[in-house]
């Protein structure tokens, strides 16, 4: 990797390949600060994808992206002004930070400015949590195209109910330079890889489908045959399974959530809500609640970018703060907001490494990372035991919540039902939702068999979206609104 | 600046053509756009920037694949293409590929659309900011003028204009100058019934031109309706489980038309994701329901004159007096089917009305059920059909509101849902592509309280 200690003028990829030199990031900041502002920082990323679909049992589509620019931040007590440029060549960098400097300074209305001294940036290493063996720029298109071919022999033929397979495999590779107007510079090389399969299954002119996904910040070596396996085992059985579905009464019940996606719960209930720029302008449903009790002392949740190959993990966050495991909720008692430097500032408290962004082409906002409850003093099985009747919410997807109200909504692709304390039967598409603070305190117990998801969840925010992790034990909650299907009506 | 874009997508599509593709498409664009945010009186967040990108179809000895790049740089583009072409040719082929007919390409020049104002493409920064300030004062005004305790208010400003230019090896070659504008406000109040909770409204406007967009009257116009909104949700809590009437505002509509839109598409067809495959010429809605794809709509928000292979427009009956007329299928899709083609994508959506109502008029119509104005989360399987969707709205009986909803869910299926369907309004929402109108629908499955 390219965290290395060495702070001399190694600007690394982008000096190597697209000429730009510490003289240049600092004759840019000079110009981001002509105007007023008190902070800039300089943001470069080169991405490239490669996305790879066979279709039962072809390689027929290809998609490659190549995704380049640099951003300007600059930032006037709590005004930002923003502007990128995918050119990255001085006179169109220049003219990119006299941009940011004049939205800053005014929103774009002409006023004066005065300079502002830049230190010279000094390169910081940050963590090193997805080191690579076989790094996709070094992975051959045949390796990838073999991946497919073996999940897609496992998927072919495993059961003749399926009329159609798609699985897609896709990775990406983010080069990262980043240096602000107080002396820091950072170096990251991101992978991200994705192997998906998705079926449809016929049964007496019936049909259904599913999907399953394995996503980390990872090399070649991370889809190892098991784990192909694996998954070739759950899309088929995941989608076979939707056949025996039956309908469940719709309305509030007792909902027992999986451990792994339910994780999801954490992330609408509570999670959107403790990113402090929602509360430094009060518009979030918790923002005059730090201290307070809202769940019971079994409840523990943490927001950790530091889990090594997680989807979640950052090295350090996208204004260079370093990455960090932050106690959102302890004990049941709400301990921390999600910061970035903005809102960092104005609490008067430290960031918490969460300011991320989308791409270059986006200032950073505070986000979650990878956020997941610890675990508690019950066996899953007491949990389930412990329902007369209810949901167990396996796979799920389709999170969404309103902040300023807390109300909260996430999806059930499939599940069992629970009746007096045994999964009696599958179920399939339910949409539940509730009020995020009261689903909280509604967690009546804990399981001890915390599992992150391993699917690719991003999580998407004022029209930018980032890769993020979610983790769960089992769970119960005492009553949620579980919506029906039409068989229930 | 727009020849220069030109000249680089002939450039690659000559690079293609030399490292072995012997059919090639590629889209160059380039836009410009401002956004900025005016927060509690103060400058919010402001970005400004040029966005470009190009993305070029192979078509290899019946290989296949796309490929695209921020990076124009001259001397990048022959390694670009170079790459492009060699993971191409490392796929299988699939025999349905290939550029469109030639003779599915529009025949010049291109038709008047109302697509760019000028005067919109030059207004300058300070334009957008002056706006956004004049947005937020308004709207902060109005909210503390309406009584409840106010937390915060935004007003916005956003302007956008944009290039693009499509051509390929058959020789087609079209451009599309389009700009676009929008004002709008949002602002949160605390509930004055339920402790913590925070109620917000919203509402933005957009046009082509910017004169409809700049006068006080709009503006006073989007503060108020925002206001409307916020106050509307005070004490929102979930309305009783049952079946009930269902009415659907119309800018919340777009969702169910999009779920519907989706699944006619050739992609959800081919991949056997489709409730509508095999229903061409059959029922799958109610009588009153008529739905056109109208690309030729002046200064439409999805307004074109050819598709994004190329493929001439032309305004299309997809859904009539209820049955399934049309699919929407690109060159691959209507092979792969069996079908001639259609056009590759949704344009504009227009429903003919079956009543002279809006959604005022039909909720003093509803004798009990819920007025849906937003969705929360939730999903639409488009395999089967089934859906079920997180709502917000207003609770009806005797065509009055009894109170604010959330945390209740809608569910069913799709074919039930449409072949319920008892009003369309007449008031399609302008701002978006779909312009969808207020829609009733009879017996819903809802969960509440």
């Amino acid at each position: 990797m390219q965290n290395s200690a060495d702070s001399t003028a190694d600007h690394g990829y982008f000096e190597k390949y697209h000429g730009v030199i510490g003289r240049d990031l600092a004759r840019l900041m000079s110009e981001a600060l002509s105007r007023g502002g008190d902070f800039c920082d300089l943001f470069f990323q080169e991405i490239k994808g490669i996305w790879i679909v066979m279709e039962d049992g072809v390689v027929n589509r290809a998609y490659t992206v190549v995704h380049l620019g640099m951003g300007v931040r600059v930032l006037r007590g709590q005004q930002s002004g923003y502007a990128f440029s995918q050119v990255l060549e001085m006179p169109a960098m220049l003219e990119t930070a006299r941009t940011a400097a004049s939205l800053a300074a005014a929103g774009g209305r002409d006023t004066g400015g005065k300079g502002l001294e830049v230190r010279p940036p000094k390169l910081k290493p940050g963590l090193d949590l997805y080191p690579c063996q076989s790094p996709w720029a070094e992975v051959a298109v045949e390796e990838r195209l073999k991946l497919l071919r073996g999940l897609g022999e496992q998927v072919a033929g495993a059961d003749p109910r399926m009329i159609k397979t798609l699985l897609q495999f896709h990775d990406s590779w983010a080069h990262i330079m980043l240096a602000t107007s107080e002396g820091v510079l950072r170096q990251d090389q991101r992978p991200r890889a994705s192997l998906v399969a998705s079926c449809v299954a016929e049964e007496g002119g019936r049909r259904e489908s599913n999907y399953v996904d394995v996503t980390a910040r990872s090399g070649l070596e991370f889809f190892s045959e098991p784990m192909v396996a694996d998954l070739a085992r759950q899309a088929v059985e995941r989608t076979t399974r939707l056949f025996e579905a039956r309908p469940v009464g719709a309305g509030e019940m007792p909902v027992v959530l999986a451990p792994g996606s339910a994780g999801i719960l954490l992330h609408e209930a509570i999670g959107h809500g403790l990113e402090a720029d929602f509360n430094r302008r009060r518009v979030s449903t918790y923002a005059d609640r730090m201290g307070d009790r809202i769940a019971n002392e079994q409840v523990t949740i943490v927001d950790d970018g530091t889990i090594p190959h997680s989807h979640g993990a950052i090295n350090f966050d996208d204004e260079g703060a370093d990455s960090q495991r932050t106690v959102l909720v302890e004990k049941g008692v709400l301990k921390s907001f999600l910061h970035d430097r903005l809102s960092a500032a104005w609490y008067k408290s430290a960031s918490t490494g969460s300011g991320r962004r989308q791409s270059y082409e986006y200032a950073p906002l505070p986000r979650m990372r990878a956020t997941f409850m610890e675990p508690g003093p019950y066996e899953p099985e007491e949990i389930i035991g412990s329902v007369q009747k209810g949901i167990y919410a396996g796979q799920l997807t389709n999170g969404q919540v309103n902040i300023g109200a807390g109300d909260f909504s996430f999806y059930v692709k499939s599940g069992w039902a629970i009746e007096h304390g045994k999964l009696t039967h599958p179920v399939k598409d339910l949409n539940l939702i509730g009020s995020g603070p009261q689903a909280l305190s509604r967690i009546t117990m804990v399981g001890d068999d915390l599992a992150l998801a391993q699917g690719g969840f991003m999580c998407g925010k004022l029209g930018q979206t980032v890769p993020v992790s979610q983790g769960l034990p089992t769970t119960l909650v005492s009553s949620l609104n579980v919506g029906g299907t039409r068989s229930q009506a | 600046m727009n020849e220069e874009l030109i000249k680089t997508a002939h450039q690659v599509l000559e690079l293609a053509q030399k490292a072995g593709s012997h059919q090639a498409g590629v889209k160059i664009s380039r836009s410009r756009f401002i956004d900025v945010s005016i927060r509690d009186g103060e400058p919010d967040k402001a970005s400004a920037s040029t966005r470009q990108g190009l993305s070029l179809r192979l078509f290899i000895e019946g290989r296949f694949a796309v490929h695209s790049t921020s990076d124009l740089r001259p001397q990048g583009l022959a390694a670009f293409v170079a790459d492009a072409a060699a993971l191409t040719k490392a796929l299988e082929p699939d025999p349905y590929r290939s550029l469109p007919d030639p003779t599915r390409y529009p025949v010049g020049p291109a038709p008047e659309l109302g697509l760019y104002d000028p005067e919109l493409a030059q207004a300058p920064a300070g334009y957008w900011a002056d706006k956004a300030a004049r947005m937020e004062a308004l709207a902060s005004k109005r909210a503390k003028d309406s009584g409840p305790q106010v937390v915060s208010v935004i007003g916005g400003a956003y302007g956008e204009t944009a290039f693009g230019y499509l051509a390929d090896t058959s020789g087609f070659q079209g451009t599309l100058e389009e700009t676009g504008g929008f004002a709008g406000c949002s602002m949160v109040y605390m509930d004055q019934e339920q402790e913590n909770k925070r109620r917000s409204g919203w509402w933005w406007e957009g046009s082509r031109q910017l004169g409809l967009l700049g006068e006080r009257q709009t503006m006073q116009r989007i503060a108020g309706e925002a206001v409307r909104r916020g106050l509307a949700e005070m004490g929102a809590k979930p309305g009783p489980s049952g079946r009930y009437g269902l009415l659907v505002e119309n800018q919340a509509a777009r969702t169910l038309l999009g779920h519907l839109l989706g699944a006619m598409s050739g992609q959800s067809l081919h991949n056997k994701r489709s409730y509508l495959s095999g229903r061409l010429g059959e029922p799958i809605a109610a009588e009153i329901l008529t739905l056109r794809d109208e690309p030729f709509l002046i200064g439409g928000m999805a307004s074109r004159w050819f598709d994004a292979e190329g493929a001439a427009s032309s305004p299309l009956v997809m859904i009539e007096g209820g049955a399934l007329k049309r699919y929407y299928l690109n060159t691959y899709y209507s092979r792969q089917l069996g079908l001639a083609p259609t056009t590759a994508s949704a344009s504009n959506i227009v429903l003919k009305p079956s009543h002279a109502e809006d959604f005022s008029a039909m909720l003093a119509g509803l004798e009990r059920g819920l007025a849906v104005t937003g969705f929360l989360g939730g999903n639409f399987n488009s395999t089967t059909g089934d859906f079920s969707l997180g709502v917000k709205g207003l609770w009806v009986e005797g065509g009055s509101v009894k109170h604010a909803v959330e945390g209740m869910n809608l569910a069913g299926n799709a074919l039930e849902l449409w072949r319920g369907l008892v009003k369309v309004g007449s008031d399609p929402y302008p701002f978006s592509a779909t312009r969808a109108p207020s829609l009733l629908f009879d017996g819903v499955q809802l969960s509440g309280a």
